[in-house]
């Protein structure tokens, strides 16, 4: 589905990405964990077109380089960006409806609606509320839900467990793991919390400083304490 | 060398000025072409008083036809209605034209970016209205019949150029001193970056209305020059939108910022409009504002700066040779200052002795950095609890529904390195914040030498001794190394604490304690990252502050870069300089602080001795993810 | 005392009639700031090509020496209306689009004087290009019903209600439920919302925000012009007439809340009232500073306005 080949990117003199590279297959689920810093938004912004990189980016085989962002998400790339962004001058189900845009969203449209609403039954309560409105909790929950409605192919989920209370993140979670359940899409999460994120997800990378410094199944990662020397910086020695 | 130069090409262009102007006053019998060339010399003169405020400081005045229409109709009214000869009147002109500045400085100076525009548009605009209003459409000097000096009427035009040549040499002069001034220097910081120019301690708002008064009080002169050779004053004519359009269009094009530029601009386009009037106007009345506005178009998509390059006068300031002698020795006998700096005196952990980075008096400064150059091992000794002198007490924050800050106490003790570490949105940048004064506390409080904070402003809280770097290196990019960390010295020259000579020695030796004296006449903008937040760190230090913060020096370092950067700042440590680093890495931090302190969410959630509050679980937790310690098996 | 409640009541209905067109000309402002924070100077030009444009096209359909009726008013502002928007469309193409990079990408200050000073540039280039083609004398779209009223007969008091003026109220208010429409319920109208609120969101999910940028600037020009062909049956105008509106146009934007389409609306009513009732209390030659004023001191005092959200973010 995916196949990210050396890249790098920088804002300004800041070197965010130092040469990664990466694969997704088709309904995979990818964890790519690290602390802050380590470069995972800025990963997920080099796929969806929001900045510029060197190196290649392949999506179902198919070079992307070159091609802006708002193509990218038509195609299928569909970027849920860290820190929600719903758009808070329209209601929920106007924003749900502005990621509706490609045949087979609308062709799923009905279908979808349903999940949402199944998924996360408070939004189903407020559908016609301002999402400005609506507490941390509920924008991730729309977020998720855009996402959704919009039926791509691969779904980038950045840091959707950020900023929210634990009740709250252990429904988006629950959430996610349905969506990977139900559908037929790949995912990537982006995730600081390493334990939640290996818990859901079959292959992961741990990013530091803009590099991969460690890559298997979440059962091999478990055991490494490269995780925590990538998050912490300290081997278990120093203890 | 460099300012010999400088001065003698600003002299060279000045005589060729006057050479030029001269040559055509005798060379040109029309009397038309001879009103262009006054004309252009006039514009010129608006636009480089314009320049004087503008052009320095950034802030993009549209209304500056206030000023000039002020000086036009003044010197009108008082000749038609009380009649003062207009050469009597104009030097109160010019002071009344300070004092409006200053009223409208301090009225609208605090307006941020598009409020400052619109509302510096609305002013000349009311004026408009008001002198219609009040009945003075149009004020017209009638003709004296003898041409004597008073009442600036000459039957020969040529003379009414003379005049005009002497007020732009003026302005031209004012505002090359500007530039090489003590506040031309703070202006060109605060154009370039006003955070960061305030946290070094200038006061922004007090320099820009500075800049304000000195231009305003030249455009009225310009105005009423202006309206002693037209010789009629109507309010569209000296209060509209074309008037202030001109000051503007005139700098942008011949360089904002450049004391020559006006004149440049003047030069190409004032010709221009008036050739196109003579030929076209008869049918295409209007044509001049199309060429003005083309060309503010044409400027603004290709070459937004203008033609000529910003004159900075920082090298001249620099250099130059201080009278610094006679004040070194005023200050040695100065009480104020040996209390100030007993106060601030440190003691130095390498030798035991009390020292000051680059205290010219004091031998033991230059040993300590010669030491330091020879021996790259510095530990650090532990620092006995000695008084805070940085305390934050249970201090809150929220934006909206978002806690940012959980009352946070803690406590920072002289000659501390203290960590805090802490994932996104933790509230450690908040925290800084606060401490800078750039926003405020909801509830709770911050005490520096046991004096609130509260209530002070950015600027009063970096000369209270608080300096800082930035998570987005926030250099002035296109001055050089040297330039930057003079800048960071501002506050402390122009109060007068700290003389000329001994900056300069401050300068060199923080150059060389950061090894930054290679690349010190380089433009930081062209540096490589670890030498930027070098610079940075040295525009912190030249103020010798008490308390250094410190936000993620090391984030977006490369791994042997951030091994630079904390050989850096180790030594810096050495000083015995309180520092607070805030950073969310935390390999790096842990060789170097003193104390760490993790938070999450706003809240603090543990503190102590770095290796032992790093094995926590809590701690790993908070990174990692809950649980993490009974899910992972190592 | 009955002539003077005469006098209030007359005002009340003039202030009320005249203040929907304002809103109309301040939500053509407010459109293109909340979708593009773009501060547009020449949006006062955009009013007075709109005038122009109506007086054109009446000149050529009509052939009435009177002057047009309900149907020309209508047909004329339609006709402003589109030509304002291929006008707006072309202007954002060659002149914005360019910079409009920088205005988004740099949060400093610098990027707004960069649209600012340019747009003054356009400015200069429209009404001194309209004095060139159209003239100095002042024109002004004749019909009968600029000279009609309607009479209310209250007890003692007479109140005139002036037809063009009734009618421009009445169009107005239906531009303004179209245009809320549109933007609530039509595809577009979101995706010039989501473009509006977060420009970065909108290209995830697929949304061209140049696009929006330029048909933003096109329906702001477009209703601006609308307005102003709707004020040229009224009001003779010349080719500096923009000037005089364009801080009446900021002054009810600002006082909404910038990016409050809503609050333009409500911001262009009040500054109708303050200047027909500072021409009644005042005089009328101050009416055109009181305006000035008013602006100022919400510059100086509230520059968030009364009803919108903070513009610039923490």
């Amino acid at each position: 589905m995916l196949a990210i080949n050396n890249i790098h990117a920088s804002y300004g003199k800041r070197i965010a990405l130092n040469g990664v590279s990466l694969e997704v297959g088709d309904a995979a689920f990818v964890a790519v964990i690290g602390a802050n810093g380590a470069g995972k938004s800025t990963l997920f912004k080099a796929i969806s077109g929001a900045i510029q990189y060197n190196g290649s980016i392949a999506f179902q085989k198919k070079s992307i380089d070159g091609i802006e962002a708002f193509r990218r998400a038509r195609m299928g790339i569909v970027h849920v960006p860290e820190g929600r962004q719903v758009f808070k001058g329209l209601s929920i189900e106007d924003n749900l409806k502005t990621a509706v845009r490609s045949r087979n969203a609308i062709a799923n449209w009905e279908m979808n609606q349903e999940l949402i609403y199944k998924l996360f039954p408070k939004l189903w309560q407020r559908k016609n509320q301002f999402a400005g409105t609506l507490s941390g909790g509920e924008q991730q929950m729309l977020a998720l839900g855009r996402g959704l409605a919009a039926e791509g192919q691969l779904l980038l989920l950045d840091e959707p467990s950020m900023g929210l209370a634990p009740t709250v993140v252990a429904d988006i979670f629950d959430a996610i793991e349905t969506i990977h359940q139900t559908k037929n899409v790949s995912i990537m999460l982006v995730e600081q919390r390493a334990t939640e994120a290996l818990s859901m997800c079959e292959y992961a990378y741990v990013l530091r400083s803009g590099v991969v410094v460690a890559e298997g199944n979440a059962i091999e990662l478990r055991n490494a304490s490269t995780v925590r020397e990538a998050y912490l910086g300290i081997s278990s020695e120093a203890k | 060398m460099l300012n010999i130069r400088s001065s003698l090409i600003t002299n060279c262009v000045v005589i060729a000025i006057i050479g030029m102007v001269a040559v055509a006053q005798f060379t040109l019998t029309n009397n038309y072409y001879i009103s262009i060339l006054n004309l252009t010399l006039l514009w010129a003169a608006f636009g480089v008083s314009w320049n004087i405020f503008s052009g320095s400081t950034g802030l993009i005045s549209f209304g500056h036809a206030l000023f000039f229409g002020y000086g036009a109709y003044l010197i009108v009214y008082l000749q038609v209605y009380w009649s003062v000869p207009p050469l009597w009147s104009l030097p109160f002109i010019t002071l009344g034209g300070a004092l409006l500045g200053l009223i409208i400085g301090a009225l609208l100076i605090r307006l941020e970016g598009i409020y400052f525009a619109l509302a510096t548009m609305a002013l000349p605009l009311i004026a408009l209205y008001t002198i219609s209003w009040l009945g003075l459409q149009e004020l017209a000097v009638r003709r004296v019949s003898d041409s004597s000096l008073r009442f600036m009427q000459f039957d020969n035009p040529s003379d009414y150029v003379w005049f005009s040549v002497v007020i732009l040499i003026t302005v031209i002069y004012i505002h090359n001193w500007i530039t090489r001034s003590a506040l031309g220097i703070r202006l060109s910081s605060i154009h370039q970056d006003s955070l960061a120019a305030a946290t070094s301690g200038i006061n922004v708002k007090r320099d820009a209305i500075i800049a304000l008064t000195i231009s305003a009080a030249l455009s009225a002169t310009v105005g009423s020059l202006y309206a002693t050779f037209i010789r009629i004053v109507t309010p569209e004519s000296t209060f509209g939108l074309l008037v202030s359009a001109q000051a503007l269009v005139v700098a942008i094009v011949g360089g904002v910022g450049a004391v020559f530029g006006p004149v440049l601009g003047a030069l190409i386009l004032i010709p221009l409009s008036e050739w196109i009037e003579a030929v076209v106007g008869g049918q295409l009345f209007g044509i001049q504002g199309v060429l003005y506005g083309s060309a503010i178009i044409i400027a603004m998509l290709w070459m937004p700066q203008g033609i000529l390059p910003p004159t900075t006068g920082i090298l001249y300031f620099i250099n130059r040779n201080s009278r610094a002698n006679l004040f070194n020795k005023l200050r040695k006998n100065n009480k104020r200052y040996t209390e100030l700096y007993a106060n601030l005196l440190r003691p130095n952990i390498v030798t035991g002795s009390g020292a000051k980075i680059g205290f010219s008096e004091s031998e033991q400064g230059i040993n300590i950095i010669d030491n330091l150059e020879c021996s790259p091992e510095i530990t650090i000794k532990n620092v006995k609890q000695r008084d805070g002198i940085l305390e934050v007490n249970q201090l809150c924050k929220n934006f909206g529904n978002v806690k940012a800050l959980q009352d946070i106490s803690f406590r920072v003790n002289r000659g501390e390195i203290l960590g805090i570490i802490g994932s996104n949105g933790a509230g450690k940048t908040t925290l800084f914040n606060m401490l800078n004064g750039i926003i405020k506390q909801d509830s709770g409080n911050i005490t520096i030498f046991g004096i609130d904070t509260g209530k002070k402003s950015i600027h009063a809280i970096a000369r209270m001794g608080v300096g800082r770097t930035y998570q987005v290196a926030r250099p002035f990019e296109k001055m050089t190394v040297t330039e930057n960390i003079w800048v960071g010295a501002m506050s402390l020259y122009s109060e007068g604490q700290v003389a000329h000579s001994e900056l300069k020695f401050r300068v060199d030796n923080i150059q060389k304690l950061l090894e930054l004296t290679s690349v010190c006449h380089e433009a930081v903008g062209g540096l490589p990252t670890v030498k930027i937040r070098a610079v940075e760190l040295g525009r912190a230090l030249v103020a010798n502050p008490d308390v250094l913060l410190i936000d993620e020096g090391l984030a977006g370092l490369s791994a042997e870069d951030a091994f630079e950067m904390v050989r850096l700042l180790k030594k810096v440590a050495a000083f015995g300089i309180t520092t607070i680093i805030i950073e969310h890495t935390m390999n790096a931090l842990l060789e170097l602080v003193t104390r760490l302190i993790v938070m999450d969410n706003g809240k603090i959630i543990a503190e102590g001795v770095p290796r032992e509050v790093v094995a926590r679980p809590e701690v790993i937790e908070a990174y990692l993810g809950k649980g993490w310690t009974e899910y992972a098996s190592d | 005392m009955v002539y003077q409640f005469e006098a209030f009541l007359q005002t009340l209905i003039n202030a009320t009639l005249l203040g929907g067109v304002y809103a109309l000309l301040c939500v053509g402002l407010a459109l293109i700031f909340s979708v593009m924070y773009i501060v547009n100077f020449a949006q006062g030009e955009f009013m007075m090509l709109g005038m122009y444009a109506a007086a054109f096209a009446v000149a050529v359909f009509s052939g009435s020496s009177t002057g047009v009726g309900v149907l020309g008013i209508l047909g004329s502002s339609a006709l402003s209306g589109v030509t304002l928007f291929i006008v707006g469309v072309l202007i954002y193409s060659i002149l914005l689009r360019p910079i409009i990079a920088t205005t988004k990408s740099s949060v400093r200050v610098d990027g707004h004087y960069v649209q600012l000073t340019l747009t003054l540039g356009l400015s200069l280039i429209l009404s001194n290009g309209a004095l060139i083609l159209f003239g100095s004398h002042p024109t002004i779209v004749k019909t009968p019903l600029s000279n009609s009223s309607w009479i209310m007969n209250l007890g003692p008091m007479s109140i005139f209600v002036n037809q063009m003026r009734s009618l421009t109220f009445i169009v107005a208010c239906i531009i303004g439920i179209v245009l809320v429409s549109v933007m609530t319920k039509s595809r577009l109208g979101r995706d010039l919302i989501a473009t509006a609120d977060n420009a970065e969101a909108s290209t995830y999910m697929g949304i061209n925000n140049n696009v929006s940028y330029v048909i933003a600037f096109g329906m702001g020009a477009a209703i601006t012009g609308l307005g102003g062909a709707l004020i040229a049956a009224n009001n003779p105008f010349q080719p500096y007439i923009g000037l005089e509106y364009v801080v009446i146009m900021y002054t009810g934007v600002v006082m909404g809340g910038m990016k409050s389409i809503k609050g333009a609306w409500i911001g262009g009513m009040v500054v109708a009232y303050v200047q027909e009732f500072t021409g009644l209390l005042l005089s009328v030659e101050l009416q055109g500073a009181s305006i000035f004023v008013v602006f100022l001191l919400l510059l100086l005092f509230k520059p968030n306005g009364f009803f919108g959200q903070i513009v610039e973010r923490a």
